[in-house]
């Protein structure tokens, strides 16, 4: 039987990512995609689907439905206003609750990737995110871009100082998520 | 221009002062000095030319969001005050001991070994990569830009005054041959045709020759702009391309191409094909990224052993047989760590992890072939009979069959599975 397996890709996408902080989570995303492709190969049994949130002046959907590995093709966002993180976890919470009592679903890989700290509400959306059996299971990485990222915050998202990385830790980030994606 | 005088003090941006103590070198951008910053010695380069703003703020910018990780780059650590119009920047001394990649291409500098070659291949590809996850794109990748160390391969990367920010407008376009089909065509270089120029760099590297450079390029009567616009942008033909052999290597013009390419493993080979395909060329989003290429480098250092009988270093290949001196050669041991299998000959060395240090080494101690624990941290070492034992740093164990190996380095565990071959 066939098994489904999400990523979920956050992406700050606020006026301060602009550049080279963009430019550097780009690179980080050229690097993972290969390696899930790899995963994907040696497992076709599980259906690796990205979904990925932007979240800028507010928080939308940049692949809106899970798109599976092979044809998914990283553009680069544009990047201006505020740091809607909190509806960036909205946007998740929906998401992970919709598959969280589907038994054909695996618990799911989340990536959050920002330079700041959220300048709206999200720590209602966390508590109830961490009521949800499939984002307490899940394998939950930030990437820390820049020196101002809010580590605190993102600490929170994933449970972990250790599953927080910067982009140089490209070895350490794809080691994470292999850890996770090969069953 | 302006030439700078012995003792002559230059201000910095950001109000430090460099004294220049002595001339370097010059060439056709600029002059080098030796000067001496805080106490410290290090190079003034200075150029002939004015520099736009454009260019200056470039500058200030990498010195104010720094080098990528490691020591591979001679980086812009100040920059200069406008001074009668000129401006130049401050970087690290380069050391001693290391060569401009073009010399070993012109064969008047050797590599001490192929493994030194092959850790340059990754020190090369271990730069760009940390470059470009940095944000930046290097835009002007040549033979001109490293300096390699020719016994332990250790790479420096300098001219890093074209880096800059991935997508932003350029002055600079490339040094014909190593510049994309779409830069050659009009298009600005960025990280994607950085990619293509580092292909070709280490197909220089490798294969001692251009990989769009074969008999058909060869049959154009003169090298006009035409026709470079031609082999290198708008047609380019790989000379090994599986579809098209027009542009084969003449083996008597492009003999070092011809030669070498059966040398290396299929991965190598396969690599070169797909990088060079005419989708590669012609779609920059096709090309792989350095730790692709990286992967297939680490295959090549994998394999490559001393042959037990001459003593050469060769790569390990199915048929088990030295392609030097023609004797069978069969490892009594193998290792898998991770989806690698890497046969074990004495004087082996092993990397676990991508930092380029070793962090094991076979050797034969007493008759018996043993693994030396080169890293820092002690390893768990766990046989057949479920019995474990702590092997510290500078220790050996000795191998036997389906011993099970567990480091971590760097936060990354690593397991490496022994196998006993069997005859």
């Amino acid at each position: 039987m066939t098994r489904n397996k999400s990523i979920y890709l956050l992406v700050d996408t606020s006026g301060s990512m602009e550049g080279i902080g963009m430019k550097s989570l780009d690179e980080v995303v050229e690097n993972v995609i290969p390696r899930l492709k790899s995963v994907q190969s040696s497992q076709p049994d599980v259906k690796l689907g990205i979904g990925v949130i932007g979240f800028g002046d507010t928080a939308v959907w940049i692949t809106p439905t899970s798109v599976s590995v092979d044809q998914w093709i990283w553009q680069g966002l544009e990047s201006k206003g505020f740091t809607a993180m909190g509806g960036a976890l909205i946007l998740l919470h929906e998401r992970l609750a919709e598959e969280d009592n589907n038994a054909s679903f695996l618990s799911p890989l989340i990536l959050i990737a920002s330079d700041g700290g959220p300048t709206d509400e999200y720590e209602q959306t966390l508590a109830q995110l961490h009521s949800l059996d499939n984002f307490k299971s899940a394998t939950r990485i930030a990437i820390a871009i820049g020196d101002d990222a809010d580590r605190e915050t993102l600490r929170e998202i994933t449970g972990s100082d250790t599953s927080i990385f910067t982009t140089d830790q490209i070895d350490q980030i794809i080691n994470a998520i292999e850890n996770n994606l090969y069953i | 221009m302006k030439e700078l005088s012995i003792n002559e003090v230059i201000p910095l941006q950001g109000g430090g002062k460099a004294r220049v103590k002595a001339e370097l070198g010059r060439g056709g951008q600029g002059i080098v000095y030796l000067v001496d910053v805080h106490v410290k010695m290090m190079a003034l380069k200075w150029y002939h030319q004015h520099k736009s703003e454009q260019f200056r703020k470039n500058i200030r910018n990498l010195v104010d969001y720094g080098p990528p990780m490691g020591d591979a780059f001679l980086w812009p650590r100040y920059s200069t005050q406008l001074i009668e119009g000129h401006f130049g920047y401050v970087m690290d001394l380069r050391p001693e001991g290391y060569y401009e990649f073009g010399q070993y291409l012109l064969n008047r500098q050797r590599f001490g070994s192929v493994f030194a070659m092959i850790q340059a291949a990754m020190r090369i590809c271990d730069g760009f990569q940390k470059l470009h996850l940095k944000g930046y794109s290097y835009r002007d990748l040549n033979d001109g830009n490293f300096f390699i160390h020719p016994s332990s391969g250790d790479v420096l990367i300098c001219d890093n005054d074209n880096v800059g920010l991935d997508g932003e407008h350029s002055e600079i376009k490339g040094k014909p041959g190593y510049m994309a089909p779409e830069v050659v065509c009009g298009g600005h270089p960025d990280t994607r045709s950085d990619r293509f120029s580092l292909a070709v760099i280490l197909f220089f590297l490798f294969m001692r020759g251009h990989p769009l450079e074969g008999k058909w390029a060869s049959s154009c009567p003169c090298l006009t702009e035409k026709f470079e616009r031609l082999i290198y942008g708008e047609k380019p033909v790989f000379v090994y391309d599986p579809d098209n052999d027009k542009n084969r290597p003449d083996p008597d013009v492009h003999r070092n191409v011809a030669r070498c390419w059966g040398l290396y493993p299929e991965r190598l080979r396969e690599q070169f094909q797909q990088e060079f395909s005419n989708t590669c060329l012609h779609n920059p989003t096709e090309r792989c990224v350095e730790m692709e290429w990286k992967n297939v480098i680490e295959h090549l250092r994998d394999n490559l052993v001393n042959c037990p009988h001459c003593g050469e270093e060769i790569f390990f290949n199915p048929e088990c047989k030295c392609p030097e001196c023609g004797k069978p050669i069969q490892p009594e041991f193998f290792g898998e760590i991770r989806a690698r299998k890497i046969p074990f000959f004495a004087d082996k060395l092993l990397f676990f992890d991508n930092d380029n240090t070793p962090d094991a080494e076979i050797k034969i101690i007493d008759c018996q072939m043993r693994i030396v624990n080169l890293s820092p941290t002690a390893w768990k070492a766990t046989g057949t009979d479920g019995k474990s034992t702590i092997l510290m740093p500078n220790h050996a164990l000795p191998l036997k069959d389906a011993t099970v190996i567990e480091s971590t380095i760097h936060d990354i565990d690593y397991k490496l599975s022994v196998i006993k071959t069997t005859t």
